[in-house]
């Protein structure tokens, strides 16, 4: 019995080595405090959208929930005033 | 003391092809909503002219001006009413930036452009970041003033 438990502990440490190699780099606004997610900063927002315009998820754009909600919100404000588009597909 | 002064800013895309004075007309329709009910007027930028990033009632550009401002609920319900019903805007947005005002920092902040003569028209593609004379708050409709932490 304590044998097989040993095992389970083995995988588990393992496991938790192995996921530090890919731990995510840290949320750039957290980073940098003096960073702020401005919806009329268009230049900035540019960088968390796709090139069909759509939001990068967070697994990509590697921010924090916090801010990921708050960039999904400025772009969202951006294309409501055409500061950035809904989507680049179908252009003519 | 009785309405809660909060800060708002208004941002507004105008029909491009507009006469300077029709543009001074749409401004002043906004400010006197501001005089009506005491909201204060601390910045107003004139972007100009920029490219749209899609279309709207067939404009590929707009004319962008930008409004920040101390006032209650009531001017940004009738500046909304009104701005909804003119034609020549093809759309607005207004976003609270603030619960509270610090009256006495306004005039620190306080930073009205004037509007240029049509031959100084600069027509920009790429849209920049505009001179706010403050940093913006957390962009949000919740309570918070700034980004913590
Ligand atoms: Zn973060």
């Amino acid at each position: 019995m304590p044998k097989k438990k040993d095992k389970r502990k083995n995988r588990k440490e393992r496991q938790a080595r192995k996921k530090r190699y890919f731990r995510k780099k840290v949320c750039a606004f957290c980073a940098d405090p003096s960073l702020v997610i401005d919806y009329k900063d268009v230049g900035m927002l540019k960088r968390y959208i796709s090139e069909a315009g759509k939001i990068e998820a967070s697994r990509g754009t590697g921010l924090c929930t916090k801010h990921q909600r708050q960039m999904a919100l400025a772009i969202k404000r951006a294309r409501h005033i055409a500061l950035l588009p809904y989507t680049t597909l179908g252009r003519r | 003391m009785s309405v809660q002064l909060r800060k708002y800013e208004t941002i507004i895309v105008a029909r491009p092809e507009m006469a300077i004075d029709e543009y001074k007309a749409l401004h002043k329709k906004v400010t006197d909503v501001f005089g009506k009910h005491s909201g204060d007027l601390i910045v107003f930028e004139v972007w100009g002219k920029r490219r749209l990033a899609y279309p709207i009632k067939k404009n590929q550009k707009g004319y962008y001006t930008y409004y920040m401002y101390a006032a209650d609920n009531s001017v940004v319900q009738e500046l909304n009413a009104m701005l909804r019903l003119r034609d020549d805007v093809l759309k607005y947005l207004t976003v609270k930036l603030a619960d509270t005002v610090d009256s006495s920092a306004l005039d620190k902040e306080r930073k009205i452009e004037e509007f240029q003569s049509e031959d100084k028209h600069v027509e920009t593609d790429t849209v920049s970041e505009p001179a706010v004379a403050e940093p913006p708050a957390e962009v949000s409709d919740g309570n918070e003033g700034k980004t913590e932490e």
